[in-house]
């Protein structure tokens, strides 16, 4: 008995200093990651407001691979910062990425961050469906679903 | 403390369950860029920044990735040293201050935790796991 305390308490320390908070919230896009890029940069260079930089490439090939794209949309009355990471998977001759947001951050205000739970993640998700992936899908006559 | 309306860590910004995302890039509560409050806590970050990299983390990454064994023992290490300054009553390199009592208990803990668990990955990479 003890020693199943022990491999708990020692599970549970290392699994947390490990973990990561779940995405915000996610979609799936019917394409490649490089179709998706393409449609989001043709997207952005119409809106001067919008701006979109891949910040990072990680993963291993045991792991998978994911990019992390920074989406900035400057506006009336707020600036915000949006994060999001893309997967792209295979199954077949299917090829499909899902998005996760993992960041929601409104600068002027200071609010919003990182997990569903953060002060005024509401509205700015709800702004990111309405301002981003609404119209994204609209002008590039994409389909991006919600997953959950 | 920790990323911009929490959850707030275990110890100071790093340390304990954090955001999905690099964590030199990661904001704090005041919208600036979080940073390490001591020792200790840039060991955790330098780690959160490997498992990130390494695209893993959780239960299956803390458990089965061998391939950040490294990183593991690295942050066992780096808490062994804070441990060593703080019985040679040295200054922690971050605050130039006297370790903390707070700090130097998560060192021991991360000690005892990650020097185990990279311990143990090293095995698996030795049998090819």
């Amino acid at each position: 008995m003890g020693l199943v305390i022990i491999i708990s308490c020692f599970v549970h320390f290392v699994s947390g200093v490990s973990a990561t908070y779940p995405a915000i919230k996610k979609y799936e896009y019917s394409g490649s990651f490089k179709q998706l890029m393409s449609n989001i940069r043709n997207y952005t260079s119409i809106d001067s407001n919008l701006s979109v930089k891949i910040t990072d490439k990680v993963g291993t090939k045991k792991n998978g691979y994911a990019t992390y794209v920074s989406i900035d949309i400057k506006g009336n009355p707020s600036d915000i910062e949006y994060s999001i990471e893309c997967e792209e998977s295979n199954s077949g001759k299917l090829t499909k990425t899902t998005i996760s947001l993992v960041e929601a951050y409104d600068k002027t205000h200071n609010t919003g961050g990182y997990n569903k739970e953060a002060k005024g993640i509401k509205p700015l998700v709800n702004n990111f469906d309405i301002n981003f992936i609404t119209p994204l899908g609209n002008t590039q006559n994409i389909k991006i679903t919600p997953l959950e | 403390m920790g990323a911009v309306n929490g959850p707030v860590p275990w110890y100071g910004n790093f340390l304990g369950p954090g955001p999905n995302g690099n964590p030199y890039n990661l904001r704090g509560y005041d919208g600036k860029i979080l940073k390490p409050i001591d020792m200790m806590d840039a060991a955790a970050q330098r780690h959160d920044y490997a498992y990130y990299l390494a695209h893993t983390g959780g239960v299956k990454g803390a458990l089965f990735d061998d391939a950040v064994g490294a990183a593991d023992r690295a942050l066992a290490g780096a808490a062994f040293d804070v441990q060593v300054l703080f019985n040679q009553h040295m200054p922690d390199p971050i605050t130039h201050q006297p370790i903390s009592a707070a700090e130097e208990i998560w060192a021991q803990r991360v000690t005892i935790g990650f020097g185990l668990l990279g311990g143990l990955k090293e095995i698996g990479n030795l049998m090819g796991r």
